[in-house]
């Protein structure tokens, strides 16, 4: 009895042990995608996949797409640029204000929106993005997007008063075939991170 | 000695079982879910399109939805009989477009408005959906037949709103939802 029980208990734990092997080289693995330099392209603090919803994507990249960006489009239709850190590589914070600068891109539209924790940002105004159409921009089309847990004038978008990890989207409706093909280099947003609470 | 070795090797070949299992599944677990609060949160009926609201946060269930997107949705089942899709493009929107998804998520159809007007010349379209083994054919030729790889899997309308916090946008908004109801399933 007493080694019927040993047997059960030794199968247990081999289970437990590789289902936490398993299931955490599987986290590893997709994290790694996130973050590894492959299939992936940089562009100052902004990032983008390759083949984000295309069906030519890997599994990992499925898996991570299913996860953190459900119904994407393929790049062909809809490029999107993710930051996770401001122009100085610091991580972007909600207790922080921020400044994007950037100009008009070339595509036929475009939104810059703002996530705490992969989802909108409650507020007052309900104002989770700016985007082509209806951006303040001055007379050589540049413009500024400030974040903020305080009202500021021109663009703003509130940041809210709870803690989070900030994501900056960046989408690129059907881009122009130069932006496609210098995703990389094509001129982006700065992220400027103006002071912390 | 033995026996431990043979320990680490079955977990070993376990962990790489789950492993690979997982990855498998969490696409299609979370086109699951999709599905799921399609049919049951948003009362979307099954092979028919249905109106969403424009989103605001509380209510934005997808991770890094687009807040200036409205969407019509659509969860199909083309198993047993193909499913006519019919489109049609609305006069207001920065953007229009319709796409399909696949159990695994794969997006592996997509039109938008341009496309549309270029290549057949009109702002409307028959499209008839049919699953990875039908021996349909078509019934006329402005119909455009695409082969689902599932069974089962999800459509997307998207129409972005030039504005959506002005007034000029809610108006426009309310505009785009009465075009919603012209694209339609038969």
């Amino acid at each position: 009895m007493k080694r019927v029980f040993k047997y059960i208990g030794k199968g247990l734990l081999i289970i437990i042990v590789a289902f936490a092997l398993g299931l955490g080289s599987l986290v590893a693995s997709i994290y790694i995608q996130e973050k590894g330099p492959w299939r992936k392209v940089r562009n100052g603090p902004w990032e983008t996949g390759l083949n984000t919803g295309s069906i030519e994507a890997g599994p990992y990249t499925r898996a991570k797409v299913a996860l953190f960006g459900t119904l994407a489009l393929d790049p062909s239709e809809v490029v999107y640029y993710i930051a996770f850190n401001d122009s100085t590589g610091q991580p972007l914070d909600c207790r922080c204000n921020y400044r994007i600068e950037g100009k008009d891109l070339s595509t036929r539209w475009w939104s810059v929106t703002v996530y705490k924790d992969f989802h909108f940002i409650p507020n007052d105004q309900k104002r989770y993005s700016y985007s082509k159409t209806n951006i303040s921009s001055d007379k050589d089309g540049r413009w500024i997007v400030k974040l903020s847990s305080k009202p500021q004038e021109g663009n703003w978008i509130p940041l809210g008063d709870r803690e989070g990890r900030l994501i900056l989207a960046l989408r690129l409706y059907n881009p122009d075939p130069s932006a496609i093909e210098g995703l990389d280099s094509i001129d982006l947003p700065d992220i400027i991170r103006e002071g912390c609470r | 000695m033995k026996g431990w070795k043979q320990d680490i090797l079955a977990i070993l070949i376990l962990a790489v079982v789950v492993h690979l299992i997982a990855l498998w599944a969490i696409p299609r677990l979370i086109e699951g879910m999709v599905e799921k609060g399609m049919l049951a949160k948003e009362r979307c009926k099954l092979n028919a399109i249905c109106c969403r609201d424009i989103n605001v946060a509380g209510i934005d269930e997808i991770p890094m939805a687009n807040p200036d997107s409205l969407f019509s949705r659509l969860v199909y089942d083309v198993s047993k009989e193909p499913l006519r899709i019919h489109l049609t493009v609305p006069d207001t929107g920065m953007y229009w477009s319709f796409s399909l998804y696949a159990r695994n998520l794969d997006n592996y159809y997509v039109l938008n408005d341009r496309r549309l007007k270029s290549e057949y010349g009109s702002r409307e379209m028959e499209i008839a959906l049919v699953g990875p083994k039908s021996h349909y054919k078509k019934t006329s030729t402005n119909e455009v037949m695409v082969v689902s790889p599932s069974d089962r899997g999800t459509g997307l309308i998207r129409m972005i709103i030039a504005d959506r916090y002005s007034a000029k946008g809610i108006e426009e908004i309310r505009e785009l939802k009465k075009a919603q109801e012209l694209s339609y399933t038969e």
